[in-house]
């Protein structure tokens, strides 16, 4: 089930009153954690165990790290937290994509191979809940926590039902405190959390559902779009990805937030980024900054040389995009970024910091930022080259037909785009607060009944969650 | 006291949510495909000049000419005004709804709805279960219903839950006017805005068939499909009529069959002053719910025209475009037919 579903709706109200009906803190822990497997049990029961099975080996070795004092034993317990979580991933989502690809790269040197294929499902959320598993043993290896108190806990931590299958990547040293102390709904932010539910649920139910028979319609016929279509629909998907990203994060966090519990923010307004540096500042922050933590950073960041900053550079982001998807389309979206924010550096070190010609390209940034990220959601969203080339080949111009897809587009873009500034300029933030209660209360039915009619009819799978 | 409240703040936000949805609901228009929306705007201008109008699905679409019908009873010195309201996939569910809002509109001249017979049948069809069209039918009335005929019907325990949830779901989509910003959209702005399948009908259309349309006015590559499979498979489509005869004598309890919403049609149409009139047209499956319900005394009167033995012109090849739905020859025969039932039924009213 996801967010927008009306079991969801029943699940959360369900959730929602007996939590709080509860008085005795492990007693809402192991609601919350019936709950949660509930949720995930409604995509695919069979993988319910493979998620404890991850977890139970973390929270083990977690113990283990917490009694390990030898730098070598628990080097040794990381790795096998390490190799057992990236295994797991790496059997459900890339074991296909590495054969496939290996048969190709030997047919292509001239040897005999034959693929080694297997039927794999997916587990759903498998790159979200691995990854924030490891980040656990990582952090309690390098002491900057504690090993969780109870399995409960740390169970609690992985599964909890807002975040799970679509993120936010949430840290165990900012979860799991929030554990050792019973909930106050004294303490929750009532109207906010219900404010940005609703935001969510139009964002993703309202905007990108919306958008996305437009844009698939054009990706699909790719070789006969012209420049204003391709440019167009790139638009649009640039629009859906982040509506149904972000707006699936605000749900989360919302939901988080009702029932006690803070999640980090996982989108700052990344489209109004002047360089690509902010851009990943802003964009899936939760995913950015893991890789910064765990990897970017361990491996020597931008301490060392030059090249060796780019060479990192180039090597976090070929496996952010590997992590999107098995799909080579998605290691070159990762290696374009990567490629961006190498030229940023080189820049940077090329250009004095006040001379005129950085300042004006800091200026352009703006037009500049959103640009190459647009040229990157292309091969993002192509699914194959093929289909990539010919929409960058058509956003040149050196394709395609007339324009077939409505102009009044470009106006909803525009509005779209300056309800974005405002409300990063919070020129309407508090509102909500600003009513009385009962006030707020009516008008928050009002802007429901507003809402739903503008939903996109048909199930529609969040995009995140093919990763 | 603090549940109280939120209790309380809760039902403010449910006030705020129906009142908007109410003030909403008016401005969504009626589904354009297969021509609903177009033929309820129509006879919304021109229902006060019919004194017949026939609800049904395609079957009636294809085989009611009103023209015909009312030439044949002006022959025999009645003279009225008829009007095909056939709507292309219209269930039953749909045809009391059309219903419904017929009698809300109280024509003045309307004495007698035709009205197609069709079991409630709460299953859905797949690859429709969400498409505008159905959330347009499950209004209040129609959701309840469908619900009702849920508990009716013959199902096990899982599906019966499952088809109350799928109906109260939609039941809800409807009341919340869930997805219908597209149509509201497009009926401000007079385009056509919603992602439907199905073509649309114009008024002249309408006007020129006085809602009758046969298949060969109207080709498609799919009805074509059927038209050549038929005459390609008669063997196997009489065995189907075969068939179709042995299973109309089996009569079904109609305990099974959704009996006060059948009662509250019929009640509907007296309250409007006209008689209600239930047709089973010539079909490929047998409805034997028909004889059912009129041997129980449920119908006031029922012309049952699915009978291969007592109609055997009506399931000739040439009366079929398809095996589902008469031909162009097959609806003047129908008509004829249903003209002489309709003129003796009112002569023997006229004697009693």
């Amino acid at each position: 089930m996801n967010f927008t579903e009306a079991r969801f709706f029943v699940l959360f109200a369900a959730a929602f009153v007996v939590h709080w009906s509860l008085r005795n803190a492990t007693a809402r822990k192991l609601w919350l954690l019936a709950c949660s497997c509930v949720f995930y049990g409604a995509w695919d029961v069979r993988f319910l165990a493979l998620m404890f099975v991850t977890l139970t080996m973390d929270w083990g070795i977690g113990a283990a790290l917490g009694r390990e004092r030898p730098p070598g034993g628990r080097r040794l317990w990381l790795a096998l937290s390490i190799a057992g979580n990236l295994g797991i991933l790496g059997f459900f989502k890339y074991w296909n994509f590495f054969f496939d690809s290996a048969v190709k790269l030997a047919h292509a040197l001239g040897f005999e191979a034959s693929p080694l294929t297997l039927s794999i499902v997916l587990p759903v959320g498998i790159s979200f809940y691995t990854f924030q598993s490891m980040s656990y043993t990582i952090d309690v290896y390098r002491r900057e926590m504690r090993p969780a108190k109870s399995y409960l806990d740390f169970a609690l931590y992985v599964t909890f039902f807002p975040q799970l299958v679509a993120g936010p990547i949430v840290r165990a040293v900012d979860f799991l405190p929030q554990l050792d102390s019973m909930r106050r709904w004294a303490d929750v932010h009532v109207r906010p959390a219900l404010w940005l539910f609703l935001i969510g649920f139009l964002k993703k139910t309202c905007i990108a559902d919306q958008l996305a028979g437009t844009v698939d319609v054009v990706f699909k016929h790719s070789e006969a779009v012209g420049a204003h279509d391709a440019w167009l629909a790139v638009a649009l998907y640039a629009v859906q990805i982040y509506c149904d990203f972000s707006g699936y994060s605000d749900m989360a966090i919302a939901c988080a937030a009702l029932l006690g519990y803070r999640l980090t923010l996982n989108f700052d307004f990344p489209y109004l980024a002047t360089d690509i540096a902010s851009f990943w500042r802003r964009w899936h922050i939760s995913l950015s900054s893991w890789f910064r933590d765990y990897l970017y950073i361990p491996l020597g960041g931008n301490r060392g040389s030059a090249g060796r900053t780019y060479f990192n550079l180039f090597l976090v982001f070929f496996l952010c995009g590997l992590w999107h998807g098995a799909s080579w389309n998605f290691v070159v979206w990762g290696l374009l970024h990567g490629f961006y924010l190498v030229v940023q550096r080189v820049w940077s070190r090329a250009v004095a910091a006040e001379s005129a010609l950085r300042k004006l390209v800091a200026v352009a940034g703006v037009v500049l930022t959103p640009l190459a990220v647009l040229l990157a959601w292309v091969v993002f969203r192509a699914g194959n080259f093929d289909v990539a080339l010919a929409v960058w080949r058509a956003m040149l111009g050196l394709q395609g037909s007339e324009a077939t897809l409505s102009a009044l587009w470009w106006p909803f873009l525009t509005v779209l785009l300056l309800v974005h500034l405002a409300a990063r300029k919070r020129l309407v933030a508090g509102v909500e607060q600003r009513l009385p209660a009962a006030g707020f209360a009516f008008v928050y039915g009002v802007c429901w009944a507003l809402v739903l009619p503008w939903v996109a009819t048909g199930y529609k799978p969040f995009i995140y969650f093919q990763f | 006291m603090k549940g109280v409240r939120t209790l309380l703040l809760t039902a403010l936000a449910g006030a705020g949510f129906a009142l908007t949805a109410l003030g909403i609901r008016a401005l969504v228009p009626w589904p354009a495909e297969y021509g609903l929306a177009a033929k309820m705007s129509w006879f919304d201008e021109h229902a006060d000049e019919y004194d017949v109008v026939f609800i049904g699905s395609s079957r009636v679409f294809r085989a009611f000419d009103p023209r015909v019908f009312d030439e044949q009873l002006a022959a025999r010195g009645i003279h009225v005004r008829s009007f095909n309201f056939g709507v292309r996939g219209a269930t039953p569910f749909e045809f009391d709804r059309i219903l419904r809002t017929i009698v809300e509109r109280r024509p003045r001249r309307l004495r007698w709805v035709l009205c197609e017979n069709g079991v409630l049948d709460p299953r859905y069809e797949e690859k429709n279960k969400e498409s505008s069209r159905v959330v347009g039918w499950h209004t209040p009335a129609e959701t309840l219903a469908a619900l009702g005929s849920v508990r009716c019907a013959a199902l096990e325990a899982s599906e019966r839950l499952e088809l109350a949830a799928y109906h109260a779901r939609l039941g809800l989509w409807n009341l919340s006017n869930y997805g219908q910003g597209a149509a509201i959209l497009g009926a401000w702005l007079d385009r056509d805005l919603v992602d439907a399948r199905g073509p649309r009908m114009t008024a002249e259309q309408i006007e020129r068939g006085r809602g009758y349309m046969s298949f060969e006015e109207d080709p498609d590559d799919e009805s074509s499909q059927r038209y050549r499979y038929l005459r390609a498979n008669q063997a196997a489509y009489w065995e189907r009529i075969e068939q179709l005869r042995r299973e109309n004598e089996v009569l079904p309890p109609v305990e099974t069959l959704n009996l006060p919403a059948i009662r509250e049609q019929r009640e509907l149409v007296r309250s409007i002053g006209a008689q209600w009139i239930v047709v089973v047209l010539p079909q490929r499956v047998a409805t034997p719910d028909g004889r059912a319900l009129e041997q129980a005394g449920e119908f006031d009167t029922l012309f049952d025209f699915n009978r291969p033995e007592l109609h055997p012109d009506l399931f000739a090849i040439e009366s079929r475009y398809d095996p589902g739905h008469l031909s162009r020859d097959g609806a003047l025969r129908f008509t004829a037919l249903l003209a002489e039932r309709f003129a003796s039924h009112l002569e023997k009213g006229s004697k009693q």
